[in-house]
């Protein structure tokens, strides 16, 4: 897979690339099992020290996403796809709370916001969403009221 | 772990400045250190008392536990060094300067350096005269690296080159870090410091005035901006142990880098009367880099 | 080398003799161009030699071999210091090489070996080239080797010069280790490398006396010797302090004052302003050497001084002022240094190419870098100028010779142009400052001596001198973009061709302007001229017997005699009769040998037959005509034999005697004698203009044939016009202008026998025989041949043969006026005076001779009446009494 880094951001590098594998796992583009490239090899990719992308590996593991494979590097751990799910959607959540917030403080009326929000979502449920994974009807079915 | 580059009080006065007025450091090995600094701060004067071409007018240094003033030779030896536009020996071609380098050191340098000459696409049978600038650097990084030093000093070596070649040293440097080689790099790539550098220091004016993890600087500087009603409010600077950087007024609004950012201080300010906002912002290496290396010093 | 043999060779012998190996290599590649430069300098120089000693015959200026093997390993120390040392210092090379793995040891010592090996490479090359081609010069010896003599007179023996060399060497490397500029390391080597001379000439002044050669020698080699003991120490100190960490500067500043750093400098400093774009380059081109001009103005000064002091002195030099004359040369180098600063200086390509990228027009900057040198020359010469103009310089051979302000000007200029051209061609400093020098000198030379021994003319040595200039300025675009390399070569090519070739060009259309024969003129007159050389037989000389008693030669010294003593002694000195006195006369009067004779020996007969015809005309009675007869038998007899003669000069003094005779025989006191055998005789031997024609003739061509001869004496006569033609040209004006002589004498005797008008070959004679003159006041002028061929006689002959060829004298008939009668008294015309040869004889310079005849005092003799009236025509002297 491939990673795009934003080193003038607020956010750490290595907490971007923690990030961005765990979305990658939620959107199903790692799948358990897989092996992910050496800390060598992955910050000769990106062109980013070898020491940040051992912090972000460390951190995978600490979130228990992946697990150490003696001899062959780090795998993706079955329980990851989950706990990545869940934290995409925490994520989600705080991204949508702070734009509201923004709004909020912008002094936009709470009628105001709802009709922004219902209007996109009207547009959005017209197509089908990308995500490569089978979401589970409830969830998809729940949100499409 | 012993610290394969010290430097203690290192001092170099010329006859018109002062290049280097005090300069403690020390480098750990297997990281990538970068030496920010301004031209002129003295960055290319230290290098040069490291690999003993000067002489400091006062203080001490060593590189792998060797002083370079008393044994300049064994220095070299453990260490690969590129300059900014490195002086080859023009009429030759890349071959013959790696079999004359190849002759002075073992027998894994030339297949390490064909490789590498391999890997940048350089043509071997060219005469280093009619090489572009890009491929001269990497002749010359290819030649400092094929005997594999414990240290690889690179002094600007990128200035003036293509991306794509500032990308290839980005590879080595990373290489070297990643098989637990350490780097030095003086640079003004401030982007390319950001992502390969573990340590940094930034020299202005001979001093030191910031030494550290990266990680830690970046998560330790915030940009604070903060709006008054009136542009001629007082605002209380943050009290200790919270240290303000720089300090820029524009309007109504103040701007402030202040390490230690503590989030009561957020609090404190808000609560001040007349002030309408606070932002905070994490600062980026080149604004922190701005904010050392400018006038208006708050020390 | 490809890449995979490199990888062969190092696996397979990876230790501390490959290195060496490739280092050794290294040091010699870089040695490459020191020896590139040797070889054109030795080939130009010989190049030289050859066209020099080709064209300019005989002569011309070359170089003794010699001078041309000692310039290698001479130029080779020179430059091999700085060239392995001082350019690797300037162009940072020396770092990158400090960063290997090599002690500075070893380092030094590599450089060194390798610098002594390739010197004695050029020992070697020296040795063989003398030993080969055989050069120097065994005789002049001025040392010996054990018991061998020397091989040449130079006054330093070779293996002196070995050792000086070595010196040298050691000093080249000191100077580069010590400065790091090379152009001031070089200026330092200077003194360095005389100072044994300088030490010796010292040692020389101070004594007071000259050396003897062998001493001078041995003292040169033991202040050699002492040189090296104390180089080889400093130049191994100056090393290690150069590879080794710079020194940290000591200096303590009294005040404290605020610190600097240097990312403060520069902005607080005003720049300076300037009015227009050629001041600001101006100003960057002398800031940006400033010590190089100061040094170079200095230079041309303390030069200017000595040569000022030299020309004070008008004795021998002595002392310390023997080092004048070197000190003097410092100008030309300074001059030359000048030239190569223009295109060659420490960053004076990047200044370049820094203008070049601003969009600064290649002709300012071909104009501002001009600039400041052509003011410093054009200041040095107007220095010059002034003094030249108060001083008096002269050839003396104690004096030295002050050149005009042209002379110094012309070689100023040559210098400066040759060597900004070598500049811009050599790409590193230390070959430019080397070879700019030598090629300058070389280039002046050879265009000097095309200019004065070639006939090459001025305006054509202004336009070839001003090339180089115009050569950088039409490469000067390409050169500001670093692409002048092939153009700049193919300029340069044309410029050296046209150099060479335009003298050559002129020569040889001034040796084709001199007209000679053409080939079949040439062919038709060779047959001719072998047949008359062939019928000489061998001359008799023309001798007097000096029958001067003993009592008469005395041994009073002539101031003390009575004056009119003197002369009464002199008269009588000749004999009285010619057959006594003159040698060889019967076999002359037997035989048909031709004779040859000298003016002087012409003059002293004539003088002695002038005077007895005076002693006979003043008595004209039988007596004394009896004691007169054999002077005009022994004169015929001598016309005869001169006529005979095959040589020019001897064809014109038998004009002479023949004028004498005619004059002699057309008196009217002769026609009583006309029956005497004398008489007869001396009429038999006056020819007509046909014999006298053929004579000529046959004469003029056997010279020319006879010229051709490298074994007589006569192949080297020349055409007087020869003198005055360029000394280089001579071997090949030589032949041409004798032809044109051939043609125009063999015109002009024609014209002489058919008595044409046709005047030209007067005016081609008079060219080639007295070029500087004005031909209307010349000998061959008409108004000169109005007058009586007597009175014209004495005039030189050197000023041209055929002077008296067709003039009246020739025409007329002496036996017919024998034979006339006493109705007519009157001498005819054509000995008194002469009128226009188309005239018949009879008419008008009778009136002229009228007055004359009328005024004829019988007791004086026409020939005296002739020379005497037409003075006093002029002069309105009268005439004397006659001397007795």
């Amino acid at each position: 897979m491939f990673f795009s880094v934003d080193v003038q951001s607020d956010v750490a590098i290595y907490l971007q690339l923690v990030r961005q594998v765990k979305f990658a796992i939620a959107a199903g583009t790692l799948r358990p099992g897989q092996l992910l490239p050496s800390v060598r090899a992955l910050s000769g990719q990106v062109a980013l020290n070898p020491n940040t992308v051992a912090r972000a590996f460390g951190q995978l593991q600490t979130d228990g996403v992946v697990e150490s494979l003696r001899g062959r590097g780090m795998v993706v751990r079955e329980e990851a796809v989950a706990l990545c799910r869940q934290e995409r959607e925490a994520v989600l959540r705080e991204r949508i709370g702070g734009v509201l917030g923004e709004a909020w403080n912008a002094g936009l009326s709470k009628a105001q916001i709802k009709t922004f929000v219902d209007e996109h979502l009207r547009a959005l449920c017209q197509q089908p969403p990308a995500v490569l994974a089978a979401a589970t009807d409830a969830e998809h079915q729940a949100g499409s009221d | 772990m012993d610290p394969v580059i010290t430097t203690d009080a290192l001092t170099m006065h010329f006859r018109r400045c002062d290049a280097l007025m005090g300069v403690d450091l020390s480098i750990q090995p297997g990281t990538v250190f970068a030496l920010l600094g301004e031209n002129g701060a003295g960055k290319t004067t230290l290098i040069r008392i490291l690999t003993g071409f000067q002489e400091p007018t006062s203080g001490s240094c060593t590189v792998c536990g060797i002083d370079p003033l008393r044994d300049p030779q064994a220095v070299r030896r453990q260490i690969g060094y590129v300059s900014d536009a490195p002086a080859l020996y023009d009429w030759m071609t890349v071959a013959q300067i790696g079999g004359f380098t190849a002759s002075f050191y073992d027998q894994t340098f030339l297949p390490q350096y064909e490789a590498a000459i391999r890997r940048y696409d350089v043509r071997p049978e060219q005469k280093i005269r009619h090489l572009s600038k890009g491929q001269r650097a990497k002749v010359a990084l290819s030649l400092a690296l094929a005997h594999d030093p414990a240290v690889l000093i690179l002094d600007e070596p990128t200035s003036g080159l293509d991306p794509k070649v500032r990308r290839s040293f980005l590879e080595s440097m990373i290489d070297r870090a990643a098989t637990g080689r350490t780097v030095f790099l003086s640079s003004h790539q401030i982007s390319e410091v950001e992502r390969v550098a573990d340590t940094i220091a930034i020299l202005h004016r001979g001093r030191i005035r910031l030494h550290g993890q990266l990680s830690e600087l970046r998560e330790s500087i915030h940009e604070v901006i903060i709006d008054t009603d009136d542009p001629l409010r007082a605002i209380a600077p943050p009290p200790e142990p919270a240290e303000v950087l720089t300090e820029e007024t524009s309007g109504r609004s103040r701007q402030w880098f202040v390490r230690g950012l503590d989030p009561e201080m957020i609090q404190a300010w808000r609560s001040s009367p007349g002030v309408t906002d606070v932002r905070t912002r994490v600062a980026s290496l080149e604004e922190i880099f701005v904010a050392c290396t400018g006038e208006l010093q708050a020390v | 080398m490809s890449s995979d043999t490199i990888i062969e060779t190092t696996r397979t012998v990876p230790d501390r003799s490959s290195s060496t190996a490739w280092f050794w290599w290294k040091e010699s590649k870089q040695l490459a161009p020191l020896i590139m430069l040797l070889i054109i300098v030795a080939g130009l120089i010989l190049i030289m030699n050859v066209i020099s000693t080709a064209i300019v015959n005989p002569g011309g200026f070359w170089l003794p071999d010699e001078v041309v093997l000692l310039v290698f390993p001479g130029l080779f120390a020179t430059g091999a210091g700085p060239l392995m040392v001082g350019q690797e210092r300037s162009l940072r090379t020396m770092e990158w090489l400090a960063l290997l793995p090599i002690s500075a040891k070893r380092l030094l010592s590599t450089k060194l070996s390798v610098a002594f090996a390739g010197l004695a490479l050029m020992w070697c090359v020296v040795a063989v080239g003398i030993a080969l081609f055989g050069l120097g010069n065994p005789h002049d010896a001025n040392w010996t080797i054990g018991q061998r003599p020397s091989h040449s007179d130079n006054p330093i023996s070779y293996p002196i010069w070995m050792v000086h060399s070595i010196y040298v060497l050691l000093s080249g490397f000191y100077v580069s280790w010590r400065i790091r500029h090379t152009f001031y390391a070089l200026i330092l080597l200077i003194p360095l490398a005389f100072a044994p001379m300088i030490a010796v000439g010292l040692i020389a002044a101070y004594n007071d006396r000259p050396m003897m050669s062998g001493t001078y020698d041995v003292l040169i080699g033991v202040f050699t010797l002492l040189g090296i003991a104390v180089m080889a120490p400093l130049s191994y100190r100056a090393a290690m302090r150069a590879l080794g960490p710079e020194r940290a500067p000591a200096a303590v500043p009294l005040l404290e004052l605020p610190r600097r750093s240097s990312a403060d400098a520069s902005v607080d400093e005003t720049a300076p302003r300037f009015g227009t774009r050629v001041a600001a380059l101006v100003w960057q081109s002398i800031e940006s050497r400033r010590g190089m001009l100061v040094l170079l103005v200095a230079m041309l000064l303390v030069s200017l001084l000595a040569f000022i002091r030299l020309c004070s002195i008008d004795s021998r030099l002595r002392g310390i002022d023997q080092f004048l004359p070197f000190v003097t040369l410092l100008a030309p180098l300074a001059v030359c240094w000048l030239g190569t600063a223009v295109f060659k200086q420490d960053g004076a390509i990047e200044q370049i190419r820094f203008l070049a990228d601003r969009g600064i027009t290649p002709q300012t900057v071909y104009y501002a870098r001009h600039a400041i040198p052509v003011a410093i020359l054009a200041t040095g010469l107007l220095l010059y100028a002034g003094w030249a103009l108060t001083t008096v310089g002269g050839w003396d051979r104690d004096r030295t010779p002050v050149p005009s302000l042209i002379t110094v000007a012309a070689v100023v200029f040559l210098f400066y142009s040759v060597s900004q051209w070598v500049s811009q061609l050599v790409r590193t400093l230390l070959l430019a400052v080397i070879l700019g020098p030598i090629i300058s000198v070389i280039v002046t030379v050879w265009l000097l001596t095309a200019y004065t021994q070639l006939a090459l003319p001025t305006a054509a040595l202004v336009i070839v001198s001003l090339l180089p200039l115009l050569a950088t300025r039409v490469v000067m675009r390409r050169y500001m973009d670093a692409t002048d390399r092939p153009l700049a070569f193919v300029v340069a090519a044309g410029v050296v061709a046209a150099m060479v070739i335009v003298p050559i060009v002129f020569a040889i259309a001034f040796v084709r302007g001199v007209p000679g024969m053409t080939a079949e003129q040439r062919n038709t007159l060779l047959a001719e001229a072998h047949s008359a050389r062939r019928q000489t037989a061998s001359p008799v000389q023309l001798m007097f017997l000096d029958w001067r008693s003993n009592a008469e030669r005395t041994l009073v010294p002539d101031s003390q005699k009575d004056l009119i003593e003197k002369i009464r002694n002199s008269l009588n000195a000749n004999s009285q009769d010619p057959r006594q006195w003159i040698n060889g006369l019967e076999t002359l009067r037997q035989g048909s040998f031709p004779l040859q004779g000298d003016f002087y020996a012409l003059d002293r007969f004539q003088s002695a037959f002038v005077l007895h015809r005076m002693r006979w005309r003043q008595d004209n009675d039988a007596e004394s005509f009896e004691r007169f007869a054999p002077w005009l038998d022994t004169a015929s007899v001598l016309l005869k034999g001169l006529r005979r003669s095959r040589q020019v000069a001897q064809q014109e003094i038998a004009d002479r005697l023949e004028v004498t005779l005619i004059e002699t025989l057309r008196t009217p006191e002769m026609r009583p004698h006309r029956d005497a055998p004398a008489v007869r005789s001396a009429v038999a031997s006056i020819g007509t203009p046909a014999s006298r024609a053929a004579a000529r003739r046959r004469a003029v061509l056997a010279s020319w044939v006879q010229r051709q001869d490298p074994q007589s004496r006569s192949s080297r006569d020349h055409v007087a016009a020869l003198e005055t033609m360029p000394r280089g040209l001579v071997a090949w004006l030589d032949e041409p202008l004798y032809e044109s002589f051939v043609l125009a004498a063999l015109d002009g005797i024609q014209a002489s026998k058919n008595r044409s008008d046709d005047g030209s070959w007067r005016r081609r004679l008079h060219s080639l025989a007295s070029p500087k003159g004005v031909f209307e006041s010349s000998q061959y002028s008409d108004r000169f041949r109005q007058l009586p061929a007597a009175a014209t006689m004495g005039e030189n002959y050197f000023a041209g043969p055929g002077q008296l060829w067709g003039r009246a004298w020739e025409y007329v008939d002496v036996a017919e006026f024998l034979q006339a009668g006493d109705d007519t008294t009157s001498p005819a015309p054509g000995i008194t005076s002469e009128s226009a040869p188309s005239e018949p004889t009879a008419t008008p310079g009778s009136q002229a001779s009228e007055p004359e005849a009328s005024n004829a005092d019988p007791s004086g003799s026409a020939d005296t009446l002739s020379l005497r009236d037409s003075i006093a025509a002029n002069n309105q002297i009268t005439p004397t009494e006659p001397i007795r």
